[in-house]
């Protein structure tokens, strides 16, 4: 009874931290510049600079930079913009366990990003060509994507003190991301000149939401890829919470 | 009894650095408690310990009787903090602040609001509970910490210098706070720099210095533990005291190039050497008064590293486990 009212409290609590996160940090301009200029400029940079990006991969490639981006950009602008106003601290000493703390952030986060690629999805749409959006199989996905990038950009920034230092690894891992996860060309082509390296895109995230947005998008739909798309973003949120949580514990110290 | 904060040989080091060493105290229910110590001497590592902020090295906390390491949700829900930079979320208003803190701790929203309300109008801010708290001066934004600190009503309150940089207007709005919690029971520890502050205040005051308790006791017993008398002289232009009024003294402070504070046992002798120095070398003395120690000079004297202070300091330290 007592575990069903403290995952009750933590619940409530998370809810009480993502809503302010919401409230404070989503129009701040590091959250603005990381969340929504950085992948609009990336994108334009693949689309116009040098055309590289194949059709079935255009709406794709937008909607799942925008949610990467905009997911883990919440958490590095957070966590570092609480510690140093010392409103962390807040958090911290209130009768919430760290569980509550770090998915009431990752929560905000997953909106940022979800929302995000939801407008996007939608401005882009008709200049994509011949899509077909299956929004009961997009939505989940883009759930699933949301959440497993935010709790990436939580556990890079939960120990950070200042925003630099939670941007620098986070843009790192995006670049290397963007350029290995198949996000503007079939992984098939990305991985022509060594056909053996594709193994390490399915170690990552964003294969499988590209691979999840290319599906419920542009077709065709394979139920049973697409079922693993969603079980393994579900994994990879769980493993970044649970490094999260450590990683906080280990600031205690 | 329970006794409301007991710290265990707590121990806090940072790599070779041992901030805090071996801290033994025991507060009891209802008490205002004051930690008092010069700049680093342990006391927010102090704080941060006792709020779960920080781990120990070793030691234990307890609050109510409740373990901080084993049950920290029952011990968080029994204290408020405000630490010394108020932590406030400046985007937000100040009511918006009352209501976050009131979820935090589950506050049902009836109450909140009526809560909020009380808290706002006995700190003041009532007329600007919607403004942001970006634009509030210092002293609003530290009474507003200290509003979020009691919306749950806690029974512990921490306090980390709270009243440092503030104008006299807040201050006194918040010892006044402080003091009216204290006689509904609250139990408040809190650190300070102002030394009177602690005095007027406060039942029992520690005084901290470099990780260690060096004295624990009621301001009045603080003050007469030391046989010291106070001698405050000043002369007409710059000097030094001679070495042979020096030695009669446990510790001499230079306030000005030609004003001291002589701390000694034997303020007869060592006014008669002043004057005689005074004659010998062509000064005047313009003041020189005699006094018993304030609870600043006992301060001077035990945070001091003079090889005198250091003996008398190490005859008072509270023995293990001492309330």
């Amino acid at each position: 009874m007592s575990s069903f009212r403290s995952i009750g409290e933590d619940f409530m609590g998370a809810m009480s931290i993502a809503s302010k996160d919401m409230r404070v940090y989503y129009l701040k301009p590091p959250a603005i510049f990381y969340g929504l200029m950085f992948p609009i400029s990336l994108y334009l940079a693949f689309q116009m600079g040098r055309p590289c990006i194949v059709p079935e991969y255009r709406l794709t490639g937008i909607v799942t930079i925008a949610c990467f981006f905009g997911a883990s950009t919440i958490e590095a602008v957070v966590f570092p913009l609480e510690r140093t106003a010392g409103t962390f601290d807040r958090l911290m000493i209130a009768p919430l366990s760290l569980r509550a703390i770090v998915v009431g952030k990752a929560l905000a986060g997953a909106v940022f990003g979800l929302l995000t690629s939801l407008i996007f999805a939608a401005i882009a749409s008709p200049f994509s060509g011949a899509i077909q959006v299956q929004p009961l199989l997009f939505i989940p996905g883009m759930v699933l994507s949301s959440i497993a990038f935010s709790a990436l950009g939580t556990v890079i920034s939960v120990s950070a003190n200042d925003i630099t230092q939670a941007m620098m690894p986070l843009n790192l891992i995006r670049l290397i991301m963007i350029f290995m996860s198949g996000v503007f060309l079939p992984l098939e082509e990305e991985y022509a000149f060594m056909p053996s390296l594709q193994n390490i895109a399915y170690a990552l995230p964003l294969t499988y939401s590209v691979d999840a947005v290319r599906q419920t998008t542009w077709g065709p739909i394979r139920i049973e890829t697409l079922l693993i798309d969603w079980v393994a973003l579900a994994l990879f949120s769980t493993v970044f919470i649970i490094a999260s949580i450590k990683l906080l514990r280990r600031t205690l110290r | 009894m329970v006794e409301a904060i007991e710290l265990v040989n707590l121990t806090k080091s940072f790599g070779k650095m041992v901030a805090v060493k071996g801290v033994n105290l025991q507060i009891h229910e209802g008490e205002f408690f004051g930690l008092l110590g010069p700049n680093g001497a342990g006391k927010t590592t102090i704080v941060r310990l006792i709020t779960g902020l920080t781990k120990p090295s070793s030691g234990k906390v307890f609050i109510s009787g409740y373990d901080m390491a084993t049950e920290p949700l029952q011990v968080k829900k029994r204290f408020g903090l405000i630490p010394e930079i108020s932590n406030l979320y400046n985007d937000m208003s100040a009511w918006e602040n009352l209501i976050f803190s009131a979820k935090l701790y589950g506050v049902k929203k009836e109450e909140a609001s009526k809560r909020s309300l009380e808290l706002l109008d006995l700190f003041g801010l009532k007329d600007r509970l919607s403004s942001r708290v970006g634009q509030y001066s210092k002293g609003m934004k530290r009474r507003l910490a200290i509003a979020m600190a009691l919306m749950h009503r806690p029974v512990i309150l921490f306090l980390d210098e709270p009243t440092g940089g503030l104008d006299v207007q807040s201050s006194r709005l918040i010892r006044q706070i402080l003091q009216q919690l204290h006689n509904e029971g609250v139990t408040i520890f809190m650190t300070t720099h102002y030394i009177e502050e602690a005095d007027q205040l406060c039942n029992r005051v520690a005084i901290i210095n470099q990780g260690n308790i060096v004295a624990l006791d009621t301001p009045e017993r603080l003050r007469s533990s030391t046989p010291d008398v106070v001698i405050d002289v000043a002369f007409d232009s710059p000097t030094q005291i001679p070495a042979e009024v020096e030695k009669n003294c446990s510790k001499l402070v230079k306030l000005r190039e030609e004003r001291f504070r002589l701390f000694t046992t034997n303020p007869e002798d060592v006014v008669k050497l002043l004057r005689s120095f005074a004659e010998s070398a062509g000064r005047s003395i313009i003041a020189m008064s005699t006094m018993k120690p304030t609870l600043e000079d006992v301060f001077v004297i035990y945070t001091g590293l003079d090889p005198l202070a250091a003996e008398r300091m190490e005859q008072l330290r509270p023995k293990r486990g001492a309330s």
